[in-house]
């Protein structure tokens, strides 16, 4: 028979869980602040432009939309494909889907010339526009994951799990597809309109919804003192890096596609070559940092079995992702629109040059509050209702199939270099 | 009872034509009296846009000299467009371009603005439907209920619009315009509504140059669709397919 | 708290209450119930003070703005009567020096009402708030009333009316 799971809500009565939460109700309060200012006194205070209409405010909400999306994978995992292993898991999945679209959609909302017209966006729609069906798939993720998750934690409801759970899956695919969709229908920008990009972004969701949820677990179980096993971590380790391998085969295929494209030489020498700061992020940090240094912490046969080296590359996995939705919104809108392909333009509204960027203070504290945002409601989340199971040891998670199912389970592949 | 024509280089067939319709109108509203009466108490003058019309633009780039932006001066001066903030900030809703083909050689400019296109990219991108394309053919913001998302300013093309980034207090009273929202050129609506040029056509023309041609691209017998028939015209990227409502000669 | 302290706190808590009511009304004596509203600087016609009769404006204004402004923007029907600059021109009001009273300040029409009323609007966040003393619409009519010229393309009937009405002399 196998022993039961019991979910109990942490304590939350140490000063350090009072101090943790109060530095991200602090940084909560800081966004809303910066973005007052940034409103009240018009965008000209940050540094987005005419040239760079979207900047750091939406580099930070992407990146939490889309690991929003992502987070919810380990709760799919147990729910639709049956992975035993993943379902006590599910609870705090959710939980962090939702904290984490809050942030995201709080930081996009903030930035908007007109956040007080947010009524009027939510009953004038223009159907044609991916972004007002994002409007729809945003809203209505939050509420199937808050039913999804009513179907995880009332033992009534179990038996709709599975049901929930599908339509929690088709509906992060699609607003994660949306998502991407947001720049790949663009034909304006060379870096963008590509069909590639939405299913790319799913891919990048798995990656850093998968990141942050290791790290939420990890901190969240050594700092209320509860045991978790290595049966989970290693497990999801592997997923993890699995998941960077697959960025990484997108991010291949769309840069050797478009440098194909011979009319796309430009954007590719750009982003690749010599666009300074974006060239210098997207190797540095998107490719070597970001991907290429976890995955051989997370795959090394020694190192990858220490809680530590797993944190750290789960860290810079998400370093790496904001690089990524860095180059891609940012580098994306630096590299001139080509009025005339191959001609030299010049203007007084800055055509033909590469575009500079530098964010300003306010954007980058809006940004960070969205993710103290998600932080905030996780932590309080945790201490409010039973989204932890109070103990993921390995005889618990899974006590007929320990360790060895690693082998075959995740197949997860072998690393190409130690 | 038309406004005499100063300038007879404007699109003088268009405003006889509707000269003409406006004596026949006059006359025919004369003689039955019921139709007087109901024109004063219902709304007068309350005739939508129609697809009858497609307004367009057609611009000569060869009578475009290199220095001159009078067209770009009269715009923002039309719609109170003062430069205002950083230069970045600074709202352009037409601007002379510099073209020069590094092969081999050959220079020339353009003014550019919003192409006001068949298929306008900036309309299908806003969430809200505040971009939208008028049933004549112009392209604009409705400011109402626009909430500054600027995904339009992403989408388009040819950088037409431009974000309010600034507090305004000095608006003209015929081009409203507010921080928060996002606008470009839309063709001089408040003018074309009554019968008038853009102002960058009639500065143009004031200029001497005339390098600027405004009409209805459906009226076979306006100027522009005459002078487009005559003459080799292409847009600006073609390749996308937008189908832009302006028109170029000499590039 | 023993109940002397608890009684004694309560009656100093009615007292202030009574205290702040009357000085409020002592205050407030004198000033008129509702908001001051400025006249407007001429009647629409002899026989209605505003485009429409003013108890159907005072309820309905901001229906006829939100309707009217969709027609012009999405429709370009633009009439004379319902004009948001000729309501501003005629609406408009002046400080001693002449200048035009701006949006936000008290004796500015809109405003007065609306601080009044606790209803916040933003058209002047976009639209100017000020009389059109040279606009280039002057030029036809001179003035602005309800009888100026507003020469539109939108003055004529659809060209399908125009040749029903052409055709109903002539035998077809």
């Amino acid at each position: 028979m196998k022993p039961k799971i019991h979910y109990r809500e942490i304590e939350g009565h140490s000063a350090a869980y009072w101090i943790m939460v109060a530095v991200f109700g602090a940084l909560v309060v800081a966004g809303l602040l910066s973005s007052y200012y940034m409103e009240h006194n018009g965008h000209w205070v940050t540094g987005m432009t005419n040239q760079v209409v979207w900047g750091m405010p939406h580099v930070f909400a992407v990146f939490l939309i889309v690991a929003a999306s992502g987070a919810l994978n380990v709760a799919s995992i147990g729910s639709v494909f049956g992975k035993t292993a993943y379902k006590p898991l599910a609870p705090l999945s959710g939980l962090l889907a939702v904290s984490l679209l809050a942030g995201g959609l709080m930081v996009l909302v903030l930035d908007l010339g007109r956040p007080d017209r947010l009524i009027i966006a939510m009953t004038h729609y223009n159907f044609k526009s991916i972004f007002a069906w994002n409007i729809f798939l945003y809203t209505g993720f939050m509420a199937v994951v808050a039913v999804y998750l009513w179907m995880l934690m009332e033992r009534r409801m179990k038996r709709f799990t599975r049901p929930a759970g599908m339509v929690a899956f088709v509906w992060r695919i699609i607003l994660t597809t949306g998502t991407g969709s947001i720049f790949g229908f663009l034909i304006a920008r060379e870096a963008y309109d590509f069909a590639l990009l939405a299913p790319m972004f799913v891919i990048m969701s798995f990656s850093f919804g998968l990141a942050i949820f290791l790290l939420v677990l990890m901190a969240a179980y050594r700092w209320s003192g509860r045991p978790l096993g290595d049966g989970v971590v290693m497990r999801l380790k592997n997923l993890l890096g699995v998941f960077i391998a697959a960025v990484l085969y997108f991010v291949l295929v769309y840069h050797i596609t478009k440098l194909y494209m011979t009319a796309h030489h430009g954007i590719e020498r750009f982003i690749l070559l010599d666009g300074g700061i974006y060239t210098a992020l997207f190797w540095g940090v998107q490719i070597v940092l970001g991907s290429l240094v976890p995955l051989a912490l997370l795959y090394h046969p020694r190192l990858g079995k220490s809680r530590t080296v797993v944190g750290t590359a789960a860290v810079l996995v998400i370093i790496g992702g904001l690089a990524q939705v860095y180059v891609l919104i940012i580098g994306g809108q630096a590299y001139p629109l080509q009025l005339f392909p191959g001609m030299e333009v010049s203007s007084s509204f800055y055509d033909g040059i590469v575009n500079s960027y530098t964010p300003s203070f306010p954007e980058i504290v809006l940004g960070v509050s969205g993710m103290a945002l998600a932080m905030a409601i996780v932590s309080i989340g945790i201490k409010v209702l039973r989204f932890l199971p109070e103990s993921l040891e390995d005889s618990l998670v899974d006590p007929h199939h320990p360790l060895e199912v690693l082998a075959s389970d995740d197949a997860a592949p072998e690393p190409a270099e130690s | 009872m038309s406004g005499s024509p100063t300038d007879q280089d404007t699109d003088t067939s268009r405003r006889r034509f509707l000269g003409t319709v406006a004596g026949s109108v006059a006359a025919l509203t004369v003689a039955p009296g019921v139709l007087l009466v109901r024109t004063a108490e219902a709304k007068p003058n309350a005739q939508p846009v129609s697809n009858a019309v497609r307004w367009g633009l057609l611009v000569d780039t060869d009578k475009c000299t290199k220095g001159c932006d009078a067209c770009v001066s009269a715009c923002d001066k039309e719609h109170g467009l003062y430069k205002k903030g950083p230069a970045e900030d600074q709202a352009q809703w037409i601007r002379k371009v510099e073209v020069k083909n590094p092969k081999t050689g050959y220079e020339f400019s353009l003014p550019v603005m919003c192409q006001h296109c068949e298929k306008p990219p900036c309309v299908d991108v806003c969430p809200t439907g505040a971009s939208f394309r008028r049933a004549d053919g112009i392209v604009l913001v409705d400011r109402h209920i626009c909430i500054g998302c600027r995904y339009c300013m992403m989408a388009c093309p040819y950088k037409a619009r431009s974000f309010v980034a600034e507090n305004l207090h000095h608006q003209v009273a015929d081009s409203p315009r507010g921080k928060g929202t996002v606008g470009g050129c839309n063709m001089c609506v408040h003018r074309v509504d009554e019968n008038e040029n853009p102002a960058c056509v009639d500065a143009c023309d004031a200029d001497g140059h005339k390098a600027l041609i405004f009409g209805d691209l459906k009226d076979p017998n306006s100027e522009i669709s005459k002078q487009l028939a005559k003459y080799k015209t292409t847009q600006i990227r073609e390749d996308l397919g937008l189908d832009p409502g302006v028109y170029y000669r000499g590039i | 708290m023993t109940a002397s302290w608890k009684s004694l706190y309560r009656s100093v808590l009615i007292l202030a209450g009574l205290a702040l009511t009357t000085l409020s009304g002592v205050a407030s004596a004198g000033a008129p119930l509702g908001p001051v509203i400025p006249p407007a600087q001429r009647d629409y016609s002899k026989t209605q003070r505003c485009v429409r009769p003013v108890e159907d404006m005072r309820k309905n204004h901001f229906k006829y703005l939100l309707h009217h402004r969709d027609q012009v923007v999405h429709e370009g029907i633009r009439t004379p009567q319902f004009n948001l600059q000729d309501c501003i021109n005629c609406h408009a009001t002046r400080k001693p020096d002449g200048q035009a009273i701006r949006i936000d300040s008290p004796g500015q029409f809109c405003f007065n009402c609306h601080k009044y009323a606790g209803v916040q609007i933003d058209c002047f966040e976009c639209h100017s708030d000020l009389p059109s003393t040279d606009s280039h619409f002057h030029k036809l009519g001179g003035d602005y009333g309800p009888h100026h010229i507003r020469y539109s393309r939108h003055d004529l009937v659809s060209p399908t009316t125009l040749e029903a009405l052409a055709s109903k002399g002539a035998k077809k």
